[in-house]
């Protein structure tokens, strides 16, 4: 047998391992930015999550459940049925994907700070955070500017009717510092004493002023107001369809609570003098003029820039604030619940946008 | 005339040379051929980097910002608020508020100024000192310049800087210091510029000297939250 001398092994050897280095190279560079490119989809995910959570609880938003908390308190967000169409899974809660978390600081009697977390979980976790300010219009506070079943700046003349303040209310069911008054004026004038069976819940003073700046007026109020109507002559009734309750304009809700409309709760702003014959409603009546009621149930709180006029058969369960009240006809009781629940209409208990900075950078 | 055993003959030499020859044309053609491509492959990257970086950096930066926050944008700079921490505030006096801070970093009073927010209008301030305070849990006392008209619920600290592309590079310049680079040098056909979305870059190409590439990696849209309606 004999040996020859060869390099063909050798070059190929030294062929094959140039070649795997130079595939070993660019596949090294793939690799890493496919990895880049996976770590920036982790991080926008949870960059979006976070901002995603806190818009949810902007979206499911009610002031009242934040009412006990204290300034510089926090909580976790506790939002109530299920997230809102868009915000995906990432709401309020662990999937495999995404977990989230939301807190809300009490920043000031009105001011509430939310900071929403994400962390995306598949893989190498991406961590974000986001943060928005809001402000709310602190129902406890409003409920104040209606201290009794007729308040007014000017005076009251009762001829007719009973006008009662009703019961104390629980500290827990609808605040406390709220008396039960029948009438607060300034001059009150009472031609029927049987009209006011408890002369005590009377108070000849100036009803406490309307917080400044007066959320019933605009720009804010522009963002409350669920039905407007143009004056005249109006006889609200539920209507109920084929799908439950119908709202609409002439839908002011259902004082029964049996009723399909009772939870409607609108907020209705007329701008100009408004009569409201017959029908019932619930909820927030604001009117910008006078207001002539006749017949009319309701429960809720109504507000009133000019006079107000009752007759007939008028029943108003909650408050009444006017510049004058004159009353013939009707019952008129301060309910503390029923002003609470009123100010739960239409937006008042969402949280609202401040003018210039709303999202805010959390660290 | 014989040959002797293992002995090659001048044709067999030859042809072991051209062939030698020929594979190694081959190598050299294969290794120059992936030197050029790794190079592309390199440069791309350490563009696409780049640019990720100065998407990444900008839009963290300007996603929570106002007008109010933001000095100018031109083709080559972005002058803003640099927000690096801030905190409730728990306490204290209006002037020297308690703050349970949190941040990139500790508030530093030569180089930091604070902007109050709270149920009056958004104020800044400058920062005069910083120093541990004892409540509200590790929280730090800030003192300010002035007596703010409302007492501040929250407050930001920040930093005014601006972010250049300069000299090939994306770059950011804290105050009236030196712009340090956070990318390399490969960022000379790219300009910010206003996206439609109101306040917010665009990082885009001016020139068309760059070999189009799909995905595009020279633009990068940042949207700001504050004051564009979310797309």
């Amino acid at each position: 047998m004999t040996t020859r001398p060869g390099v063909a092994l050798v070059v190929t050897v030294l062929l094959l391992a140039v070649l795997a280095a130079a595939g070993a190279g660019i596949f090294a560079l793939g690799a890493r930015e496919t990895e880049v490119a996976a770590a920036m989809v982790r991080g926008t995910a949870a960059r979006a999550g976070a901002e995603s959570a806190v818009r949810g609880a902007v979206d499911g938003w009610s002031t009242r459940r934040y009412r006990t908390l204290g300034t510089g308190e926090s909580v976790p967000a506790t939002p109530t049925g299920d997230p809102p169409a868009g915000y995906g899974e990432a709401f309020g809660s662990a999937t495999a994907a995404m977990e989230t978390y939301v807190t809300v600081t009490r920043l000031a009697d009105r001011m509430f700070l939310i900071e929403g977390a994400a962390r995306a979980s598949v893989g190498h976790r991406a961590v974000a955070r986001a943060g928005a300010m809001v402000r709310t219009l602190a129902a406890d506070t409003l409920a104040t500017a209606f201290p009794a079943a007729i308040a007014a700046e000017s005076g009251v003349v009762v001829d007719g009717g009973v006008v009662s303040g009703g019961e104390f209310p629980s500290a827990t069911d609808c605040g406390s510092g709220i008396s039960p008054y029948a009438i607060v004026a300034p001059e009150v004038i009472i031609n029927a004493p049987a009209a006011v069976p408890d002369p005590t819940s009377v108070t000849t003073a100036a009803p406490p002023p309307m917080p400044a700046p007066d959320p019933f007026t605009p720009p804010l109020l522009a963002d409350v107001v669920t039905v407007t109507v143009a004056g005249g002559t109006v006889t609200p009734r539920p209507y109920t369809g084929a799908g439950g309750c119908e709202a609409s304009p002439s839908n002011w809700g259902d004082v029964s609570p049996t009723g399909d409309c009772h939870g409607l709760l609108p907020f209705v702003w007329s701008g100009t003098d408004l009569t409201v014959r017959g029908g019932e409603g619930r909820g927030f009546l604001v009117v910008d003029g006078d207001l002539h009621l006749d017949g009319f149930r309701f429960e809720g709180v109504i507000l009133v820039r000019g006079d107000v006029l009752l007759t007939g058969s008028t029943t108003v369960s909650g408050a009444l604030r006017a510049n004058s009240v004159a009353i013939t006809d009707g019952a008129l009781t301060h309910d503390p619940c029923a002003v609470q629940t009123a100010l739960s209409a239409g937006g008042l208990d969402r949280a609202f946008r401040p003018s210039d900075r709303w999202w805010i950078p959390v660290f | 005339m014989t040959s002797r055993a293992g002995a090659v003959s001048i044709p067999e030499l030859v042809l072991v040379t051209v062939l030698f020859a020929i594979v190694l044309g081959g190598i050299a053609r294969l290794a120059r051929d992936h030197n050029r491509l790794a190079g592309l492959q390199r440069d791309r990257l350490r563009f696409e980097e780049a640019v990720r970086t100065a998407t990444v950096v900008l839009g963290a930066e300007l996603r929570f910002l106002t007008d109010a926050d933001v000095a100018g944008v031109s083709a080559d700079s972005v002058r803003i608020r640099a927000f690096r921490g801030g905190g409730t505030v728990c306490g204290g006096d209006p002037s020297v508020p308690m703050v349970v801070y949190t941040g990139m970093r500790d508030p530093d009073p030569t180089r930091d100024s604070v902007l109050l927010l709270g149920p009056g209008p958004d104020t800044v301030m400058a920062l005069t000192g910083v120093r541990q305070a004892a409540g509200c849990g590790g929280s730090l006392e800030l003192s300010l310049d002035d007596v703010p008209s409302t007492p501040p619920s929250y407050l930001l600290v920040f930093e005014t800087g601006a972010y250049h592309l300069s000299d090939g590079a994306f770059r950011y310049r804290r105050g009236d210091g030196g712009r340090q680079p956070l990318t390399e040098t490969v960022l000379n056909d790219l300009m910010f510029e206003p996206t439609p979305f109101g306040l917010g870059v665009r990082l885009g190409p001016n020139t068309d000297s760059l070999p189009r590439l799909s995905p595009d990696p020279r633009s990068g849209g940042i949207s700001a939250l504050n004051r564009s309606v979310i797309p």
